[in-house]
């Protein structure tokens, strides 16, 4: 029941991250221009797609692909959320950078403060899906906090 | 498992569908082009959106019935597109879809019009009408209207107000001087009724969708002037004919939004232009209009709202000058493209403000080099004056209303005489009564007794 709840948890937090990116994104950086055209692009949902599919990958795959006894210490687990929430914050500073390129804007100093709550966020996403999924994992349900 | 094979599934298929569908990205590109500035779509503006539809055809299809463009789905596609960026824009909508107007050019051809056309004249009259045959795109006729002997304005105003379809541009240039069939020994009072039965008879309804221009031109005048007694006294000088343009309301705008007209429509430059009024039953015009966030006109402290662009509506935290104890803001407007005279538009009287607080128009200055900056270019965007607003304080969060009242211009009493036995250079006979009462029929079946309306939020 109670690994059910935190599966539930998880997918609603996400739903929440993805149904509402701009009003979360915009809480922790805002800069009238670069704000506007990341919701006009429509980027702020590409951005909130992309940290959400690789803080569940991640999780997924450290939890069910890889899911060793050898990889299932809490620093290895801390390892796989640093390079999944680095990937996203690379990934989400070269996508919408080249869309404003195609635009001729140039936010790439905006871009930096923006992907520092996106890593933010990254991190917070990895550490929820991990929660949300690790219950049913054959070697690494105690990680990173044993049961 | 499973759930999570859902949520990547979902995170996969809103990937796909932001990233793709490239025609689409272009058409939204376009569109920003086209008007994102003005928040115009006008009829050049269309045929390069048909243009373009038509070359991706395939993409489109929802646009396309039977193989035509369904201007109704693209209108509200653009529309849906620019009202759910940020900031939100209105799209106006002019000339659409439909044909270019036709013109008509009537020149009345009562007695007192020929001295205008004299050969001793200057030639301003003539070049005035060629003037405006020239500057239509393609081929306008000109038609003489009224008799000899007197002029039947009933039958002039209700061929171009009332006959005057969707697509037409009536325009009638005359001396605006009432007159019937039999004038010996009238009594000016009884020209002066009949003008007022004339516009009552003639100005109903349709006025809700016709706006009309008046515009006062003067002219050479050499030959003999007929007084409303039909006694005939000579004059020679200079004395003022009328210009008027009927026009459906969105013909009227689309004469100065659209750039094939635009040299038709710029009555100050034309030679011997006075002064003009637009009579109209609506708010017909949107003009372009921003707040500057740094001008030298601008005391106080501020911070324009969250989610706004190049045009500034909102702010927040106003509080007054620490030195001056009051706040100035900066409104800059785009006055051009209306066809309404300078003065009238840069007169702050004309302004009505509406606010909570004691906010009023302090001047309105043509924008100058020095407002300029590279930090304002942004926000100056397509205006050309500046409107230097002024309130001790702002107590609470508030709307702004600044409307452009549309009133009956001053000129238009002053160029009036009751009395035209002896005939001067600037007056008309029973102008007031003539124009007065057109423009009391505008008034009563108005919706809007403004041009147009600009509105602004200040908090503190």
């Amino acid at each position: 029941m109670k690994n059910a709840f935190c599966l539930g948890m998880g997918v609603f937090i996400t739903l929440v991250f993805l149904l509402f990116p701009s009003w979360i994104f915009e809480a922790g950086y805002y800069e009238t221009e670069f704000s506007n055209e990341m919701y006009n692009e429509n980027l702020y949902l590409v951005v909130a797609v992309i940290t959400a599919a690789v803080a569940w990958g991640g999780a997924a795959l450290f939890y069910y692909v890889v899911n060793s006894v050898s990889f299932s210490r809490w620093y290895h687990w801390l390892l796989t959320l640093g390079v999944a929430s680095v990937l996203t914050t690379v990934a989400c500073y070269a996508y919408p950078n080249s869309v404003f390129s195609e635009l001729g804007y140039d936010f790439s100093s905006q871009l930096v403060g923006f992907c520092l709550i996106d890593f933010l966020a990254a991190v917070a996403l990895f550490v929820v899906a991990s929660f949300a999924m690790r219950w049913w994992s054959s070697n690494c349900r105690h990680t990173p906090i044993p049961e | 498992m499973k759930h999570i094979a859902y949520a990547a599934l979902l995170a996969l298929t809103l990937t796909v569908a932001s990233c793709g569908n490239g025609p689409r990205k272009e058409l939204n590109k376009l569109l920003l082009e086209l008007a994102d500035a003005d928040q115009t779509i006008d009829g050049n503006d269309w045929q390069k959106i048909a243009h373009f539809l038509d070359r991706n055809k395939p993409h489109f299809k929802e646009f396309y019935d039977h193989g035509q463009i369904d201007v109704d789905d693209v209108e509200d596609y653009i529309s849906d597109f620019f009202e759910h960026r940020r900031p939100s824009k209105h799209i106006a909508f002019q000339g659409i879809g439909a044909k270019q107007p036709t013109f008509h050019i009537y020149v009345e051809r009562s007695g007192s019009m020929a001295p205008y056309d004299s050969k001793d004249g200057d030639g301003s009259f003539r070049a005035a009408i060629m003037a405006l045959q020239n500057n239509l795109p393609g081929t306008a006729t000109i038609d003489s209207v009224g008799e000899k002997g007197y002029t039947n304005f009933q039958q002039i105003f209700d061929q171009i107000l009332n006959r005057t379809n969707e697509d037409q541009v009536s325009i009638l240039v005359t001396d605006l001087i009432y007159s019937v069939k039999d004038m010996q020994g009238v009594n000016p009072q009884r020209v002066f009724s009949e003008i007022e039965g004339m516009t009552n008879a003639v100005f109903k309804s349709e006025v809700k969708n016709k706006s009309m221009l008046v515009v006062r031109m003067m002219g050479s005048y050499n030959g003999p002037y007929y007084s409303y007694d039909n006694s005939v006294k000579p004059f020679a000088g200079r004395r003022p004919y009328y210009i008027i343009i009927v026009a459906s309301n969105t013909n009227m705008v689309r004469l100065t939004h659209d750039a094939t007209l635009r040299t038709f429509a710029d009555m100050e430059r034309m030679r011997g232009y006075d002064n003009m009024c637009l009579m109209t039953a609506n708010d017909i015009y949107k003009p372009y209009y921003s707040l500057l966030l740094s001008n030298r006109d601008v005391r106080g402290r501020f911070r324009p709202e969250r989610g706004q662009d190049t045009q500034i509506r909102s702010l927040t935290g106003v509080e007054p000058d620490r030195n001056s104890g009051d706040i100035q803001l900066a409104l800059a407007v785009d006055l051009s493209h209306l066809l309404i005279d300078q003065r009238y538009l840069t007169d702050v009287s004309n302004y009505e403000v509406k606010a909570d607080d004691d906010v009023r128009i302090k001047e309105i200055r043509k924008i100058e080099k020095a407002d300029m900056t590279p930090a304002e270019k942004k926000y100056l965007g397509t205006a050309t004056h500046i409107f230097v607003l002024q309130a001790a304080s702002i107590g609470h969060g508030q709307e702004v209303e600044i409307k452009l009242l549309n009133r009956m211009p001053q000129w238009i009493g002053a160029a009036s005489t009751d009395n035209d036995l002896t005939p001067d250079a600037n007056t008309t006979f029973g102008l007031k009564y003539l124009l007065g009462g057109i423009y009391d029929s505008y008034n009563r079946n108005a919706d809007d007794h403004y041009y147009f309306e600009l509105e602004l939020v200040l908090d503190r």
